[in-house]
């Protein structure tokens, strides 16, 4: 008797726990029935153990009489960011992941839009230039709302109407020395910015200090209308604008709560969503702003963000119904392309940012513009795009890719031995002939006569399989020897600085710069100008010319011609630089998704997306 | 025993002040700063000088050093911007990569993370690990002593690299009994927890440490716990298994048997207490790194634990954040070999500790 008792028992808490994880979806008085029933089980058992197969039918039973919960009529979206966003304060922000996060809770002036990065309309309605150029106003719309989320309600609270001042805070704080804005120097362009930022304001007088800050070009002239003073004239100023370190902020939390302010709870946001919770390290939640102006207009009503870091376990969740969009990790590249549920999902759009090598440019032997070019056109970037990096990369002749205002990307003006035949260049037979003319011209019989060649890159095994493979190109095409290195991230970018001395440095390493806001000025004369940061060692008279012609010139058409000859002088006649390729960004989307946006600039808005909630309950199984 | 106890304890803070003084020296001397460059881009000059200023990164070495100790009161008089209250007020200073948050504060969510994971890998890995060498020992050179030393060398060497994934893909992908990653440890405090999320506050590592024991919880803890609960169980037999077979040798065994005494006293009273001496040595340190976050199973299940501040702060220059988990490692390595002295004394009479 005592041993069947065991049994039935054991019987009886399989079946418990069969049940209850059966109904972990349902409502918890469903799980208090099926207690109650088991209790009555264990009574009836103990008499006889034939008995046992009746009363599981009877808690099976149970379960199917489950009535399932009302359907939630939230739509989620779930997404993962990847990493931690290190701050979701606009005025410090740096890194896409918190950029991400903050377009889809704080609005500025302006807005790039997608696909197109046309300068739209945000917080602003509208705005006008001064006929010198050198003031902008801009209109500001009266129904913006500050809100607050409380964490004890869940509700979101109104605080008070978004005004110029709260602009005019917003940009003062990320000049203010004290705020150590990373960013702080987009603003440089603003009258008195850089005087501002650049200042010793610890050791100054208070009065002093207030003057530096009333001093900055910015200024409300009432509270919905706000004009902003240049150092220069600036085409590309309602770019500026739309951008993070750019966008109003409250001075309330920031000035009671400083650093923390940020938090759940205590930040107010003015854009189409609150932050409801902040699990560090491991998720956060979004949810809809029903004060936004736009409210209507969002359909998704929560974003649940993780953060998963590895890239195989966020491709995991996606295949497991977790992620409604993924990144397929590289190795798994070609069974997403032919398997045949992720290939309709992986959609390939183009990214506002470029690969390249950087030639040390007054280091031998490649101190030697033929040399340079020779060794750019001998870079087989279909095929390394075909068997290495395997995204759709899209082959790159100039520095800056083809969103960007005043690029010529793909203009076979210029490199064109750069690019295939089918984009109107000479495709890679040709170039590899028109390579080995120039070093003979350079005066070396073959690429051996060039001697060893160091090629570094920072550790990481996506940048080595680029480099040993096209270390390979130039080793069969050339002839070069080529001695690849690596370095940790950090002290790999302290090696390619300024400071290094020249005999110290690699020949030829690899860089990637993604844009700040679509305008050639943040890609060539920001990156390239030998007065800039100048990695690359030249000190080309010329090529400074047209930049600084080219940031300071009020008409588009001439701006546009004046960055193509720069593109030509960095890329083709100096080959200053070896473009390799424009990023793209691989995902894979769910079907019930049914309107995303791809890798915009400023952030990706989330608000934006549409998805068919029926379709991911039934896909994901909710009842 | 108590005053040895203390003895030890105040041991630890010149063994603390070391690890301090060294680590500090030689993050610093890694090549680049934590502000020269953000992602790909290098940021101008003018704006690392404020980012340098804010968090007195331009001040002398020596005197950073002593800030850190001891606060920035005494080490900076006069000055506006002083923040720092030092280490000895428990003051583990700012993260320079995430903005906003302190050393404490990451401390304070990602410890008991890695403590609640830890804690039942160890429990998993001592429950399967001592039983499975006990058994290969005494049934030595048996089929039973084979298998079960196979196993412990195949879960010495595939790594939790490989098996996370291989278990990802069969329990969560394939049968879908498991859910892939994440953690979902809820506060069993929650009330208080509650508290400190309406006021925006930082909730305290106490109130995160024990997590309320709901279904969803062990549901995601299933996978990474079995993961890295095999890879000790794995090595903790080994131990035990070839500690047993050497004390079974012994005379004084001999003697046991001798007099008569039924197996299982011989060895669960004599052998087996005599064999774990080797086993608590190796347990102890096993403990502390365990409890302090393991990188790799953390990443796999993607465990906000703190096993990744550990590697990922170095590669962010995050100086503070590096001092503070190294700290942390070192309290708990002191914690866990006085810890494994006392059992000592427990194991092994001979053992006194005046």
């Amino acid at each position: 008797m005592s041993r069947n008792k065991w049994i039935i028992l054991a019987l009886v808490l399989v079946i418990g726990v069969i049940a209850l994880s059966a109904c972990s979806q349902a409502t918890p008085e469903v799980v208090e029935k099926v207690v109650e029933k088991t209790v009555v089980v264990t009574q009836v058992v103990e008499k006889e153990i034939e008995k046992t197969v009746i009363v599981t039918e009877v808690v099976e039973k149970e379960v199917e009489v489950t009535p399932t919960p009302e359907p939630a009529s939230t739509v989620v979206l779930d997404i993962n960011l990847g990493t931690e966003p290190p701050t979701l304060d606009p005025a410090l922000g740096e890194d896409t992941t918190s950029i991400d996060v903050m377009r889809n809770l704080f609005v500025g002036l302006t807005q790039i839009g997608s696909p197109d990065p046309d300068v739209l309309p945000m917080l602003a309605t509208e705005w006008t230039m001064s006929d010198d150029g050198l003031e902008y106003t801009f209109k500001l719309r009266d129904d913006a709302q500050w809100v607050r989320y409380n964490p004890g309600t869940g509700e979101v609270e109104p605080q008070r109407p978004v005004t110029a001042q709260d602009v005019v805070y917003g940009v003062k704080r990320t000049l203010d020395p004290r705020t150590a804005s990373g960013y702080a120097y987009v603003l440089y362009i603003i009258k008195g910015g850089e005087a501002l930022n650049t200042a010793d304001i610890g050791s100054m007088s208070d009065e002093e200090a207030q003057a530096l800050l009333d001093n900055v070009g910015v200024e409300a002239l009432d509270d919905y209308t706000v004009k902003f003073t240049l150092e220069h004239p600036a085409g590309y100023f309602p770019a500026i604008a739309s951008m993070w370190v750019a966008r109003p902020m409250p001075p309330e939390p920031i000035e009671e709560k400083g650093e923390r302010w940020i938090e759940p709870g205590l930040i107010w946001t003015n854009g189409p969503y609150v932050l409801a919770e902040w699990n560090h390290d491991d998720s956060l939640v979004l949810k809809k702003n029903p004060y936004w102006w736009g409210a209507d207009d969002v359909q998704i009503d929560e974003v649940h963000a993780v953060m998963v870091v590895e890239a195989s376990t966020a491709f995991a969740m996606y295949e497991a119904g977790d992620l409604d969009v993924g990144a397929p990790p590289l190795e798994e590249m070609d069974r997403v392309k032919t398997d045949p549920v992720l290939s309709k999902e992986l959609y390939i759009a183009p990214r506002d940012c470029t690969y390249y090598y950087g030639f040390t440019n007054d280091k031998p032997p490649v101190d030697n513009a033929l040399v340079r070019r020779a060794l750019s056109a001998a870079i087989d970037r279909v095929g390394l795009i075909e068997n290495v990096t395997k995204g759709n990369q899209i082959p790159a002749n100039t520095f800056a890719p083809s969103m960007i205002f005043g690029n010529a990307a793909g203009d076979p003006d210029i490199a064109p031995w750069a690019l295939p035949e089918d984009m109107g260049g000479t495709g890679y037979d040709k170039a590899v002939e028109m390579a080995k003319g120039w070093l003979k011209e350079a005066g070396y019989e073959s690429g051996a006569d060039l001697g060893t060649l160091t090629l570094m890159h920072n550790t990481s095994e996506g940048h080595q399989k680029i480099a040993q493979a096209i270390a390979a190109m130039w080793q069969d095409t050339l002839g070069v020897n080529i001695n690849i290195e690596n370095q940790e991230w950090k002290v790999y970018l302290k090696t390619i600085s300024k400071d290094t001395p020249v005999e110290e440095m690699p020949h030829i390493w690899r860089l990637g710069w993604c844009a700040d806001y679509p305008d050639e000025n943040n890609w060539v004369n920001e990156v390239f100008s030998p007065k800039a940061r100048n990695d690359i060692r030249w000190d080309n008279q010329e090529f400074l010319d047209l930049v600084e012609k080219a940031e300071v010139s009020p008409d588009p058409e001439e701006r546009k011609a004046l960055y193509k000859q720069a593109e030509y002088i960095l890329n083709d006649k100096e080959a200053a630089i070896a473009p390799i390729y424009y990023y793209t960004i691989v995902t894979l989307t769910k079907p019930y998704v049914t309107f995303r946006t791809y890798a915009e600039m400023g952030g990706t808005s989330w608000f934006e997306w549409k998805l068919d909630w029926e379709a991911k309950k039934a896909a994901k199984g909710i009842k | 025993m108590t005053k040895y106890i203390i003895r030890r304890l105040l041991w630890a803070i010149p063994v603390l002040f070391m690890v301090a003084l060294v680590t500090f020296i030689l993050i610093r001397a890694i090549p680049g700063g934590p502000f020269d460059f953000s992602g790909d881009k290098s940021l101008p000059p003018s704006v690392v000088k404020n980012l340098e200023a804010k968090y007195h990164l331009n001040d002398p070495v020596w005197q950073q050093f002593c800030s850190y100790l001891i606060g920035d009161t005494i080490c900076r008089p006069g000055k506006e911007d002083n923040h720092s209250k030092g280490l000895i007020m428990g003051d583990l200073g700012p993260s320079f990569r995430y903005r906003g948050r302190t050393v404490s504060d990451i401390l304070a969510t990602a410890l008991p993370v890695s403590m609640q994971l830890g804690m039942m890998a160890m429990i998993l890995g001592i429950g399967i690990g001592i039983p499975f060498g006990i058994l290969a020992a005494l049934k030595h050179n048996t089929w039973i002593d084979y298998t079960s030393t196979f196993i412990a060398i195949l879960g010495v060497s595939i790594s939790n690299v490989v098996l996370g994934p291989l278990l990802i893909w069969i329990f969560a992908l394939t049968l879908g009994w498991f859910p892939v990653a994440q953690w979902k440890a809820e506060p069993l405090f929650s009330g208080i927890a509650q508290q400190y999320i309406n006021a925006g506050e930082p909730i305290p590592f106490w109130v995160n440490l024990i997590p309320k024991p709901t279904f969803e919880f062990f549901h995601h803890a299933v996978l990474p716990v079995v993961v890295l609960g095999t890879g000790l169980s794995a090595s903790i037999a080994r131990l035990t298994r070839a500690s047993l077979l050497q004390v079974v040798r012994e005379d004084y065994i001999r003697t046991a048997r001798a007099k008569g005494l039924r197996e299982r006293t011989v060895i669960v009273v004599h052998a087996l207490k005599n064999s774990l001496i080797p086993v608590v040595t190796i347990l102890g340190p096993m403990f502390a790194a365990v409890l302090t976050g393991t990188f790799i199973v953390e990443q796999i299940f993607a465990i906000p634990g703190l096993g990744r501040h550990f590697i990922t702060s170095v590669g962010n220059r995050d100086y503070p954040v590096v001092l503070g988990t190294t700290l942390l490692f070192g309290f708990a390595i002191v914690i866990a070999n006085l810890v494994v002295d006392i059992v000592y004394a427990w194991l092994d009479p001979r053992v006194r500790f005046d």
